[in-house]
């Protein structure tokens, strides 16, 4: 133990091996965040000197009807995100990871197809699967004898939901690899002995495999909800935020507010709350898995 | 030996970053030797031009071109423009950087960079944010502008001056407008009389059309300043300013002409004037929806009447906007919708060649004008152009050049806040799709309004 | 020997519970063709116009293989160009993340020093910055560093904003990793740099086979900071063959459809290769770990 502590507090070695990476992060990444926090306080265009105007923008965006509709817009879009990718995820994953399943190698790449594909493309390809009059979910509706065909992108109600079932669908794969290679990671003893237990293969998984891939899960949890507070680019392609501003999210207002409206200070401040809401999160999503499990 | 070999692999990755900005260094070094140097032989023309008769070979210039460049409507004019200045200026060399739709942003970071291009196509946006951070050269009295001017039919003079009074930027296109397309054969077969003159004669033909399994109009409303300037359309009819009139000091409340534009917008919908799928429906897909007599009418700028006749020939004509009724029809007709709004070529205020750069603007947005002009049969330009046209304007071009250039009584006046023209641009298309009322329209334009004046 | 009889209680097994057997192998297999069919979607898309894109023929197959469309893209834009940016581009962006992640995440999750828990947390807020806002900035750093119109303008912000996310991934392998592997290591008088590279580098084979595949994928992609940051032709990468194809009102779907295609194809070859490799080193990690 006394060596161990004596290698792996090897100073020279922390800074070897971290400063690259925290050196070229600080300066292209955490700089220009910084420049935003201070341009947040200011009445700015984006260009030239701008004026300084305290916390107005902040003001400004508590009072902004488009904030309330952006946070349920995201709070809707990383629940699709959360239900979809890690509970499909995790289903594909366990049954992927059985020997028993059949073609189990043509499977996996097969799920990370839609990942390796241009999110443009994916877009392209699902606007014309919403199509209310030719596309493929009201007419699977039809066959089906459902009566819920609609219009799925043009509704206030549903279209967030549609739109972040395209994003769900486009990265499951993603998920799914990392939550593959979550179970993968667990000692095949552990399930062995619940078998013999006399636990069945699934309750075996919701006892012994998932609680043991919390660190998978945290990791899985935190992507999945910041991406969907800072979705953007499925809202831009299919429907540029629209109907009017019924898709609006976060990131959509600072498109909008830096590059339409000009008001680069006021997106700078919208930038802001983004950040401090995706930390929250995580800190929470930290919190609720408790604290870092020690390994077995 | 086995440590060194290790901090070597580890620092790898050190190497790598520090070359890349080796790299970068050594180009950029290159670039100022460049740079410096085009700034000598810039130096040495101005001078020789001032001291020099012409006949003299006189030392290049290249200049950066920011613009549009991808596909018949911006690759046409442009070909035509580089090719006369070939002659006209043949000591400029042209460098196209080619623009795309991208709300600004390229030209913003080329801003905020300091890496300007020479000659750049502005519109409002950037004429504004580019005034106030000065990126943007001031043209009020520069030579070319006042020669440009003189060749301007009348009427026209104040079209180059931005709402702050300056000159900024240079073209020589007049102001578009807005039409109603429509299908002689979907209106016969579904007994409709053209033109609609009044919003009952609108909402009787749209039943008309829907029990023939016509979609009334397609509109591309996946982009908003469709559905903004259909808005505008309405609008104009009962206030011939258009949006300008929204801005106006302490007004709060929405006048009654945009009520009663945006309450027949409201009626027009719940009638089933437009697609279901309107909002997801692009320039292609409605267009389409019109060639192919799926839809009745169409709505789109004067200057889709080439697309439409070369796909419908004689089967497509245009109307007016309808209004209330026909009294309003008849009187407002000749305002037309479409808003004058300051754009054009401008020069960067950092440009090494500012002389150069000026000229060329100005002569650039002649020949693109011209090229609208003599190549087009389009007579809707600024600019006076004395040859004689040579082509024959499709019929509706025809039309237009009969009876409305003679008659125009005005065109609505530019509004100059952008946000309240994106709250529009927002609210018009929300307004395509059920659920989204007039009511919810108005009271959200009046929230805008509230901030801006 | 052991395999076969293995195979033998299999199948009895499978005779027992055959119904859900297959009920579960069709689902997946349903699954499987509903994310393979945008591969199928797309290579067909490439090869139609506008028309039957939009109206007559959305789904199937095209009905006249419209090869023009990549005649068009090829005369459009130098393609092997674009390609070789596109290559030399994320290849060493890919490198540049996984060397400097996986250091730093050794040294976040496993040795022990003050600030490790700050330092993770720091590395992490870079997931969560929208690009859009920081992108005029971040243009101006290139600028500053001289980095305009060389390959460095985005292959050092692409290292950089790759960082927080493989660090994430590779933190996560690390910890998992039980700590006696060292501790065993470290008594046979090895260094931190001679465990690191003989012990942790293997074991984690598998997350870095993932990383550099999603990594890859991601900087191959990449449309933004590309469009903003590269303006000489000769160095730009091949998504912004798409701009070719947008018009100001009309757009030329196919075209852009073969650009898409051109663009994609190498990517999904990586990727069936890798995911080979993936599955493998996978397995080998586990058995050591097991």
């Amino acid at each position: 133990m006394n060596i161990m502590k004596t290698y792996l507090n090897n100073k020279r070695a922390v800074a070897l091996f971290t400063l690259p990476a925290l050196l070229l992060y600080t300066i292209v990444v955490s700089y220009p965040v910084l420049q935003t926090l201070y341009r947040s306080f200011y009445d700015w265009n984006g260009l030239g000197g701008g004026t300084f105007s305290g916390l107005s923008n902040y003001v400004k965006l508590i009072h902004d009807p488009l904030l309330m509709r952006s946070l349920r817009n995201g709070a809707l879009f990383a629940l699709v995100l959360v239900i979809f990718q890690i509970g499909l995820g995790t289903l594909l994953a366990l049954v992927c990871a059985d020997p028993n399943v059949k073609g189990r190698k043509i499977l996996k790449a097969g799920y990370f197809i839609p990942v390796v594909l241009s999110v443009t493309v994916v877009c392209q390809l699902w606007i014309a699967i919403y199509d209310p009059t030719s596309g493929l979910v009201n007419k699977l509706f039809q066959v089906l004898g459902i009566s819920y065909q609609q219009n799925w992108l043009t509704s206030s109600t549903v279209s967030i939901i549609a739109i972040a079932f395209v994003n769900a669908w486009q990265f499951m794969g993603f998920q799914f690899s990392l939550l593959y290679a979550g179970v993968k990671s667990i000692p095949e003893q552990y399930m062995e002995a619940a078998i013999i237990d006399g636990c069945s293969k699934w309750k075996a998984h919701l006892k012994i495999t998932i609680p043991l891939m919390a660190e998978t899960y945290k990791f899985c949890f935190i992507l999945a909800i910041t991406s969907g507070i800072g979705a953007f680019i499925q809202m831009l392609i299919m429907t540029s935020g629209g109907p009017g501003t019924t898709n609006y999210t976060l990131t959509y207002m600072i498109y909008r507010y830096a590059f339409l409206d000009s008001k680069y200070g006021y997106a700078c401040a919208i930038s802001v709350f983004l950040v401090a809401l995706s930390l929250l999160a995580t800190l929470v999503i930290n919190r609720l898995f408790g604290r870092e499990r020690v390994t077995y | 030996m086995r440590k060194t070999r290790k901090s070597f692999m580890i620092i790898v990755a050190l190497i790598l970053a520090i070359s890349l900005t080796a790299c970068g260094n050594n180009n950029a070094a290159n670039q100022n030797v460049k740079s410096a140097t085009s700034n000598e032989t810039n130096d040495t023309t101005t001078t020789k031009e001032e001291t020099v008769e012409p006949v003299e070979p006189i030392e290049p210039v290249e200049l950066r071109f920011y613009a549009k460049y991808f596909d018949d409507d911006t690759k046409k004019p442009y070909d035509y423009a580089v090719a006369a200045l070939k002659e006209e200026m043949p000591h400029i060399k042209l460098v196209l950087d080619p623009m795309q739709q991208d709300n600004n942003q390229k030209i913003k970071t080329y801003a905020a960079t300091g890496n300007m291009p020479d000659i750049f196509e502005a519109d409002y946006n950037i004429i504004k944010a580019f005034a106030e951070s000065k990126n943007i050269e001031v043209l009020d009295d520069a030579q070319p502008t006042k020669d440009l001017l003189s060749n301007f039919n009348s009427g026209y003079e104040k079209s180059l001056v931005a709402p702050d009074g300056h000159i900024y930027a240079y073209t020589g296109g007049g102001t578009n407008f807005q039409l109603l397309y429509y299908s002689k054969k979907a209106f016969a077969a579904a007994g409709v009389e053209a033109p609609i003159k009044t919003y009952a004669e609108w909402t009787e033909a749209i039943k008309k059309f829907k029990e023939k399994g016509l979609i009334p109009l397609s509109i591309f409303a996946k982009e908003k300043w469709i559905t903004n300037s259909f808005y505008k359309g309405l609008v104009t009819r009962e206030q011939p300013d258009g949006y300008a009139a929204l801005e106006e000091k302490g007004l709060t409340q929405l006048p009654d002409a945009f009520k009663n534009a945006s309450k027949a917008f409201e009626d027009l919908k719940a009638a089933g004037l437009f697609d279901a799928n309107a909002t997801n429906t692009n320039y292609d897909q409605a267009s389409a929806l019109f060639y192919t007599g799926k839809a009745a009418m169409f709505v789109n700028g004067q200057w889709e009447i080439y697309g439409a006749d070369k796909n419908m020939g004689s089967d497509v004509d245009w109307m007016y906007w309808p209004a209330k009724d026909e009294q309003t029809y008849e009187d407002m007709k000749y305002y037309l919708n479409g808003a004058p709004s300051p754009g054009g070529f401008a020069v960067s205020q950092t440009s090494k060649h500012k002389e150069e750069a000026i000229k060329v603007a100005a002569f650039l947005a002649r020949k693109y004008s011209e090229y609208q002009y003599l190549v087009l049969g389009n007579p809707i330009v600024a600019l006076k152009i004395d040859t004689p046209v040579s082509v024959t304007p499709p019929a509706m071009m025809q039309r237009v050049i009969d009876e409305v250039i003679p008659n125009i009584k005005g065109y609505a006046k530019f509004n100059q806040s952008t946000e309240l023209n994106n709250a529009l641009d927002d609210n018009t298309q929300n307004l395509v799709v059920k659920g989204f009322t007039d009511k919810d329209f108005n009271e959200n334009i009046e929230r805008i309004m509230k901030e801006i004046n | 020997m052991k395999k076969g009889a293995n195979n033998k209680s299999m199948v009895i097994k499978k005779k027992i519970m055959k119904p859900g057997q297959l009920l579960l192998q069709g689902v997946l297999w349903l699954y499987f063709i509903v994310s393979v069919y945008p591969l199928f979607w797309m290579i067909s898309y490439s090869l139609k116009n506008n028309n039957e894109i939009f109206s007559t023929n959305p789904f199937g197959i095209p009905t006249h293989f419209r090869i023009e469309n990549y005649i068009h893209a090829w005369s459009n834009f130098n393609i092997p160009r674009y390609m070789v940016n596109s290559l030399f581009v994320t290849s060493i962006s890919t490198i540049g993340i996984l060397i400097l992640s996986i250091l730093f995440s050794y040294a976040v999750a496993r040795m022990a020093w003050k600030l490790r828990v700050p330092a993770r947390v720091y590395m992490m807020i870079g997931l969560f910055i929208p690009l859009q806002v920081i992108m005029i900035p971040l243009a101006i750093l290139v600028k500053d560093f001289h980095l305009i119109n060389t390959y460095g303008a985005i292959i050092v912000p692409y290292i950089a904003f790759g960082l927080p996310f493989s660090s994430l991934i590779f933190y996560g392998f690390l910890r998992a990793i039980p700590f006696d592997l060292e501790e065993s290591a470290f008594m046979d008088g090895a260094s931190v740099y001679r465990t690191f590279i003989s012990i942790i580098a293997p074991i984690v084979k598998p997350a870095i086979a993932t990383v550099a595949i999603l990594q890859f994928l991601g900087v191959w992609n990449e449309f933004l900071l590309a469009y903003i940051l590269i303006s000489d032709e000769s160095m730009k990468t091949l998504p912004l063959g798409l701009l070719f194809f947008q018009g100001q009102y009309s757009t030329d779907w196919g075209g852009m459809g073969a650009v898409m295609t051109i663009a994609s194809l190498p990517t999904v070859i990586v990727f069936l290769i890798f995911s080979e490799q993936v599955e493998r080193a996978m397995t080998v990690g586990s058995s050591v770990k097991g």
